[in-house]
Order: C-alpha cells, then structure tokens, then sequence
C-alpha cells in the first residue's frame, strides 16, 4: 500500500512539472500576443506597412491605367504628384499637416476608379471566377461529349444560321457567370447539338431573342439577358444583339459568338472587342482555345 | 499554346517590374511628403 502511494505521488509530482511548463508556455504566447501592438510603435514597421499600402494602391491604379492603354494618364498621374508634392513642400511650413497631402492622390484614384468602373468590375470577377484547371467540364469526353464533336456541332449550327440569316448569340462561359443573368433564361443542361441550337434560334420561338450560354460541353442556359455594351465606338448597323454580346465580355471572361439577323455575318466578341466576318476555320479556332483543356486530355 | 502563354506571361512580368518600380517610387515620394 505504502509503495502505491509512493508511486501516486511521484505521478502527481510529475504532471505538475508539466502543468507548471505548460502555465510558463502560456504566459510566453501571451507576452508575444502583448508585444504585437508594442512593435507598432517602432516607427521602421510604420513606415514600412504606410509604404507597402501606398505602393499597392499605386500599382493598382497605374496598372488599371496600363490595361486599358491610358499611358497618357500615367505620366500625367506622375507629373501631377510630384508636381502638387513639389508646391506642398514648398507652401507647407507648419509640420503635422502633412497627411493633407495624401488627399491629392486619393483624388486621383478616386477618378480613376470611377472613369473604369466597368474594368475594374470584370477584375474582380476574374478573381472570383473559378481559374480554368480548376473548372470540372460535366461529363468531359463522354459519348458525344467530346471537344471536338462540340466545335464541330457549333460551327455546323452557325453556319446554317447564317446561311438562313437566323439572329444567334451563343456565349462560351468556362466559369460561372453572374447568377442575374444565368436567371434571366430558361435552365436547359442539354448536350451539344447543331439542331438543338438551331431550334433554340428559329425566330418566333420563345427563347430565340436572348442569349445561349454554353457552358463546357453542355448548353447550360438558354433566352439569357446580358448587360449592353455602352461603348460608343460600336459601328451603328451593329444591333442591339451584337451589343449585348460585346456588353457582357467587357465584364466577364468570356466569348460571345454573334450571328446577325440581317446580314447573316458571323462575329466573335472577346475582351469588349468584336472580330466581324468569322469564317469556319476563325471559329475553330476559338472553340479550341475555349476547348483547350478537353483537347489536351483528348490527345495523351 | 501553352508555351505561348508561358511567354506572354514572363513578358508581362517584366513590363510588371517598370510599373512596380514607378509606383514604389510613387509610394515613397508621396510617403517623404506626407512627413515632411
């Protein structure tokens, strides 16, 4: 009995050691987490992360302006911060004021922001949006599923449209688009079929005015509204669909193909540029880029 | 296309790095101002 207790209290004593170690941890992490805002009074930390944010705002801005071939803006954004910096030093006596300056940049990104609104919304959807190793194609390469049968049957289906001056617009999504406008349509989730999309386009039919969104290898939606392109640069005979088809890739990474109803041409919209006159091989090619992946796994 | 893409993508780092140094100069320009 006198050994068992020996033995329990030796346990006992043990544990503390550990209980007392593990207090002495504790009180560690707690210093650390008591240092943290100590170490922002250092004034190297300060300057470092007022730097680091002005720098990412700067860039931000300057690489909107670079994007979207303002190069003029940039040098003008340049010469005006060092030049107000210039006049602020100059003026400036009194000290303590001197974030008044910060104002004048702000000012600046302010507009910006504001002149490339729609930029800077198809950013923040690209972000967002799935990246394309990421995307599942449903059912990739099954039955009649694959890449090449899908290029094939849409180029049959525009070519007859625009043969019998059918109106089509076909929007090729590898991510998701806005749930607006995938709710604007009627949920279809059908293969690819050249007389699918054709019946979907015959005029006087309930779903022939809005857009077909395609979505992998599967017709994800049909009867779509998208946003309409406000660029004033469009040529006026192109109407209102051709709009909408360049409306909806200012914003969103996507493509739209556009048959018009008049002429029957062809054209391909990428990036809020249209390309006129799409000849099979044009389209093919860009089905292969939109099919890329599939195509890859097709070929190892 | 891949190997197109991997090109474009160095070239654009590079035309990165100009815009990077304009705008960390930026950054400490305005930042020598403000703490004047």
């Amino acid at each position: 009995l006198e050994q068992f207790f020996q033995s329990t209290y030796r346990i006992i004593r043990n544990n503390n050691e550990y209980i007392i170690k593990g207090a002495s941890v504790m009180g560690n992490i707690a210093d650390f987490i008591k240092s943290i805002p100590e170490a922002f009074n250092s004034p190297a930390i300060t300057i470092t992360l007022t730097v680091l944010t002005l720098f990412l705002l700067f860039y931000y801005t300057l690489s909107i302006l670079k994007r979207n071939n303002a190069r003029n803006l940039i040098l003008i954004f340049t010469l005006f911060i060092l030049v107000t910096g210039i006049i602020f030093i100059l003026l400036g006596k009194d000290k303590g004021y001197g974030w008044i300056y910060f104002f004048i940049p702000l000012f600046f990104i302010i507009a910006v922001i504001i002149m490339f609104a729609t930029e800077i919304k198809r950013d923040i959807w690209d972000t967002s949006a799935k990246k394309p190793n990421e995307i599942k194609h449903i059912e990739k390469g099954t039955g009649n599923n694959n890449a090449n049968v899908c290029i094939d049957e849409i180029i049959k289906a525009l070519q007859n449209m625009s043969k019998n001056d059918v109106g089509a617009i076909i929007i090729l999504a590898s991510s998701m688009l806005p749930k607006a406008i995938l709710d604007s349509g009627v949920a279809i989730d059908a293969d690819i079929s050249s007389a699918l999309i054709e019946s979907i386009f015959f005029p006087k039919t309930p779903l022939h005015d809005g857009a077909m969104i395609i979505n992998g290898t599967r017709i994800q939606s049909a009867g779509c509204f998208l946003p309409l392109s406000q660029e004033l640069n469009i040529p006026k005979d192109l109407g209102t669909r051709h709009r909408a088809g360049i409306g909806i890739t200012e914003t969103i990474n996507v493509t739209s193909l556009i048959v018009s109803e008049e002429t029957g041409i062809i054209s391909i919209a990428q990036g809020g540029k249209i390309k006129r006159y799409a000849d099979s091989e044009m389209l093919r090619q860009t089905l292969k880029e939109f099919y890329w992946q599939d195509l890859i796994g097709q070929n190892k | 296309m891949n190997n197109d893409k991997k090109e474009s993508f160095g070239k654009k780092f590079i035309k990165s790095v100009q815009l990077m140094i304009l705008a960390l100069f930026l950054a400490v320009f305005v930042f020598v101002v403000m703490n004047y």
